[in-house]
Order: C-alpha cells, then structure tokens, then sequence
C-alpha cells in the first residue's frame, strides 16, 4: 500500500522539479519565442514598420499596439499576417483597401467597414486571450490573426 | 480510399451551398503551448515513464489481481423504463438531427443539426461514455430501429449471408476515415449533414438486415466500434444477462482496466487505434505553418520544376496531398508501432507472432489517444455545447420557443489560454502515464518469465514517449495564417510565377473545390 504512494509522490517531486526548471522567468517572452518561431510579428520585436508601434496610451501599465494592412485584390499586401499581442493590450488595427469589402475578427466578433481610398480603424483592449481568425466576408478569405498571449 | 473521398467530394460539391467554416466542430481558438511548456512536458513524460519503470521492477508478483464488484442493477434501472426512455429519446434524437439538417436553417452555426451531432455528440457523448461506461451499446439508434422493425416483422434481420471474418473492422474504419475527413475537409452544410446521416441510417438498417445486428453493430458500426473501445476506459461495465430472464449486471473496475481485459480481436481493430491517434494527430498538424509550408516551399518548387501548370492546378495538389496524408496517417503510424513492436520480440525472444504481440498491446495505446482528443477538442466542447440550449427551443428555426431559451444569446464561452495549456499539457502527461502502466501490465502477462516482462518494456516505453513528444510538438507549433500559401515572396526572377500575383483573387482559392 505503501509503494503507490511513494510512487506518487515522487511523481509529484519531480514534476515540480521540472516545471521549476523550465518555467521562464520573464513570462513576456512566451509571445516573442513563438514569434521568433514562426516568423510573425510581435509588437516591437520585427515585421511591424517602423513607427508602428506608439508609445504608452493611458495609463503606464497599458501598452498600445498599433498595426497597419494594405489589402489589395481581397489579399493581404503589406503588414504583418498574425498579430502578437498581450493580454489587456490596447490594439489598433489600421487597414487600407482597394475595395468595399467588411472586415471581421473572429472572437472579439468585431467588424470593420472597408472603401477604397478609406483608412478603417479597429481599437480595442485585448482582454480575451487565444488565437482569433480575421476575415474578409466578401473576398472570402482568411487574412491572418490575432494572438492574444496571457500575461 | 482516396477514389472514395473524391466520390465522397462530389457528393457534397453537389450539395454546398458554399459556405465557409474552418472546422465542422467549429472555431478553434487555441493558441499553441509555449515552447517551455513543450520542454517541460516531454522531459516529464520521460522521467515518468521511467519512474514507472522502477515501480515495475520492483514490484512483486502479479499486479493483474484488479478487484471488480457487481451491482445488481434490478433497483437501479427501474426494470429497464428508465432504458426504454432512453432509446426513445435516443432515436428522437437522430430523427431530429435528420430533419433538421434538410429542413432546419442554411447557417451551420444556427442549425440544431451541425452543433447536435459534431459537438453534443462526436465530443461530448464520447467523453460521457469514457466516464459512464457504454451506454451507446444499450440506446445505439440504429439499433433500436432495427429492433423495431424486428418486432414488427419477425425474421427482418435473420443473417443473409455469415460476416466475412477477413472484413473484420474495416466497414468501422472506413466509416471513421469517412467522419474525420468530413470534420477537417467536409465543409458539409446542415443539408448535406442531414442527408448524410439519413444515407448512413439506410446503411446500417441494410446491413444489419444482411449481416444480422450482432455482426454489423459489433463490427461495422462506427460509433459502436469506436465508443465501445472508449468506454474501456470508464469504471463502469454493462452485462447483459446471458441465459434469457437473467438480468442485466453492472459491474464496477478500476478506471482504464477494462483496456486490460481482451486484446485487439482482429488487425483492422489495431488500425482502427492507431487511426484514432493519427488523425487527431494529423487535424493538430495540417493547419500549422510548418506543415503548410512544408507544401508550399518544399513540395510546390518541386513540382513546378516539371509540371507546367498554373498555380490553381497546385492549390488542388494541395489538397490532394493533405488527404492522402489524413488516410495514409494510421499506416504511418502502424510502421513505427510494428518495428517497436518487432525490437520487442527480438529483445525478449518471444514465440509469439509479431501480429499477435502487436494485437496484444493494441489497446495500451487508448489512453495516449484519447487525452489527445480532449486536449484538442475539449475548448470547442466547451464553447459551442451551450448554443444547444438556443437552438432546442427551436430546432427548425421557425419561430418556436419550446422552453423559452430561443432568444438567449449566448457568445461562444473562451477559456483563458494559460488554463487550456495547463489542461492540455497536464491531460498529455496523465494519458501518457497510464499508458506506459498499462502496457507494464500486460507486459507481465505476455512476457511472464520474472523481470523480462519489464524489460521487454522499453521499446514500448520509447514509442510511448515518442508518440507523446509528437503530440505536444504539435500542439506547440505556430498556426499558419491559411491554407493556401503564396510562394511568392521570395524575390525570385523567374517569370512563371507571375500570374498569382496579376489576378489577387487566385492565390487565396477557396479552401472547398
């Protein structure tokens, strides 16, 4: 009786063990490893253009994410395909049509009016965290997505 | 089986309606699991893996001395009413999720039938039968047809022709190829969902009328196959009475045991398995962008170089190749078992068949496979399952409000991202574990000649780990943003290319064909 209990515990040691050893200090870099990874844009990291990124917007603890999309011919043709965020982000999507054409990010199941010639603009605090599909409903096509990391 | 598929394809070109839906089941919001988290988990999995080792050497004697009780069930079941209910309410239900798939609303995520069938159902009925045990056996729907029409005329179902003993489980996998690819690549609309089912009750009844419903809903009925080997995890067991007037028993086992108490009958049943594993395998991979672009900067330049042919001719390729890998996916994986099967046999020097070793240790294989599923689905199960709760009050979307929910909006609920990778992460570990113990059982009992039996073991061990690594690998890559990727960016001079990029429309095709 007194096996499976020694069993379990020492499971249990060196599961903790374990998890002490490769948890990262720095959690923020959750994000920016995958990034690295994946070759998507992280907010301050890489493929966001210069200027993108804005400084501090209200209060310090919130950071403010700013991306810009061309879209031309229902196809993404500059900025970044899968946006990197952090959970309570403000972000600010900027995006530039050659069309009419409506915009939808899934999850946050909010929805931009495109026109051609018209900068369309989506802010919001990033406050769900996961991975959530952006689409455009008329081209019938996936434009990239946004990835909410947890802090 | 991939003739089968295109058939399978047309069928429901014919019928689509065109609608776009990334998953049958739904959105997958999930991000992938930090790397860290992937490090931790694998190197978990082997340490463990080892640790039962030690248990294992250790131990003394027989650890098959698995205690069960038996209930009695007379007072528990209300002398089968409370059965009698239940398949009504069984073949209620596959009636509605019929008719409300060729009557009821256009919009997948507004019609009873889509939610009904791919979340209530293929999800969350199959965790149910892992906790409670085969219930399915009792109120299978096509069944309690069958048996109504045997009522009505006796000798309906008396076997036509004896059940091939070859075809096994083979009718069961190529129905479950048949689900999976119609879950990642179906696309099926609520019309086309409800025919289908319409057209796979016509199946069963004509078999079952052939074969007789013992052979055919033992052997191949796919949710009778597939939920009778999940419910070998659950605690409970149902017996039916064996002389006539004796009652039914329920007996009561350890979790898991039940995987311990037959081994695989018949080779299909071990594909069957391992396609369990390899399909969840091959929907966690085939959207992540190294997969993808395995296609798009591997494959395609290839191919380019001697066929000439536009860029669409390729997006078909696409998916061609990704459905050849789904059906080629348990062969893959039935390699890698049979050879650590094999350096099994060779390290023990046993005389039993590799067939018949690799039958043996079949069903250790359960545990890996099913957390796999739950880890991958257990979000959509989740956030979709309450939207049944609008759609009952009005299935055929015409104004009904049955119980007064019809116009409860709900958002679909999203779980926080660092709880799903703990769940997930911790589900992986848990399955793997028990696997690695199970296998250890019935090592002992395969291989009984003192410490062999634990030492045959590591081959098994190092597939176990391997497998799970491969599972939380995948889990921990990055999405690709779509399907169809444009090969373009590389500043290439070569001109061919060049039509993708005249006409934007092409490189992004819809993703049905």
């Amino acid at each position: 009786m007194l096996k499976p209990v020694a069993f379990v515990v020492v499971s249990l040691i060196v599961l903790v063990a374990l998890w002490i050893y490769f948890k990262p200090q720095f959690p923020e870099q959750q994000a920016q490893d995958g990034a690295k990874a994946a070759g998507v844009a992280a907010p301050g990291t890489m493929g966001v253009p210069a200027g993108a990124r804005s400084a501090e917007v209200g209060t310090p603890s919130v950071r403010a994410d700013v991306f810009d999309l061309t879209i031309k011919g229902g196809k993404l043709r500059s900025g970044p395909e899968v946006f990197q965020v952090h959970q309570g982000e403000r972000v600010t999507l900027n995006i530039r049509s050659d069309s009419r054409d409506e915009l939808h990010l899934h999850g946050y199941d909010l929805h931009a009016q495109l026109g051609p010639g018209e900068t369309a603009s989506l802010q919001f605090i990033a406050d769900r965290t996961g991975r959530f599909g952006m689409e455009l409903h008329k081209a019938h096509s996936e434009l990239g997505a946004l990835e909410v990391y947890p802090r | 089986m991939e003739k089968v598929a295109r058939g399978v394809a047309a069928l429901i070109l014919l019928l689509c309606s065109g609608s776009a839906l990334a998953h049958m089941m739904g959105v997958v919001y999930n991000l992938p699991i930090p790397f860290w988290m992937y490090a931790f988990a694998a190197s978990a999995a082997l340490v463990l893996s080892f640790l039962v080792v030690g248990y294992f050497v250790t131990a003394q004697g027989a650890a098959r001395n698995f205690r069960t009780i038996d209930v009695d069930v007379r007072a528990a079941m209300a002398a089968g009413a409370t059965l009698r209910t239940m398949r009504a309410l069984s073949v209620f239900a596959l009636l509605l999720t019929i008719l409300t798939g060729l009557l009821g609303p256009a919009n997948p995520f507004g019609n009873f039938s889509v939610t009904f069938f791919w979340i209530i159902f293929a999800l969350g009925f199959t965790y149910l039968t892992a906790l409670i045990g085969d219930l399915y056996a009792l109120i299978n729907p096509w069944r309690v047809i069958c048996d109504g029409i045997e009522r009505l005329s006796p000798g309906a179902f008396r076997p036509r022709l004896r059940y091939p003993p070859w075809l096994g489980y083979y009718p069961a996998l190529a129905f479950y190829m048949a689900f999976i690819w119609l879950e990642l690549f179906g696309q099926a609309p609520p019309r086309t969902l409800g025919l289908i089912l319409l057209v796979y009750s016509i199946v069963n009844i004509a078999g079952a009328a052939l074969f007789g419903r013992d052979a055919w809903f033992r052997q191949a009925e796919l949710f009778s196959v597939f939920l009778r080997l999940i419910a070998k995890i659950s605690p409970f067991e149902y017996r039916r009475g064996q002389a006539p007037g004796e009652r039914g028993r329920l007996r009561l086992r350890q979790p898991f045991i039940g995987l311990l108490q037959e081994p695989a009958d018949h080779f299909s049943l071990l594909l069957f398995v391992l396609f369990m594993l390899s399909s969840t395998a091959f929907d966690g991979v085939h959207e992540t962008r190294p997969w993808v672009l395995l296609f798009w900067k591997g494959i395609y330049p290839q191919l380019t170089r001697f066929i000439a042919q536009p860029y669409l001719f390729f997006v078909d390729i696409y998916y061609d190749w990704q459905w050849a890998m789904l059906f080629l996916s348990p062969f893959l994986y039935l390699a890698i078992y049979l050879l650590f099967v094999w350096i099994m046999k060779i390290v023990t020097g046993s005389q039993r068949s590799l067939r018949d070793l690799a039958l043996q240790f079949a069903f250790s294989l359960i545990p890996i496979a099913f957390v796999y599923n739950v880890t991958h689905y257990y979000t959509l199960l989740v956030g979709q399952a309450p939207a049944i709760l609008t759609m009952v009050s009005d299935p055929f979307g015409i104004g009904w409000d049955l119980f007064g929910t019809a116009h409860t909006v709900r958002a679909p609920i999203i779980l926080l991202a660092d709880g799903v990778w703990h769940t997930q992460v911790g589900l992986i570990l848990f399955g793997h574990i028990v696997s690695v113990y199970l296998a250890h059982v019935q090592a002992l009992e395969v291989f009984p000649k003192g410490k062999q039996g634990v030492w045959s073991q590591l081959p098994m061990l190092v597939l176990m780990v391997l497998l799970t690594t491969i599972g939380l690998r995948i889990l921990s890559l990055p999405i690709a943003a779509g399907q169809v990727q444009d090969p373009l960016p590389q500043p290439s001079s070569s001109a061919e290319p060049a039509f993708a990029l005249a006409t934007g429309d092409v490189a992004f095709a819809p993703k049905t064909r």
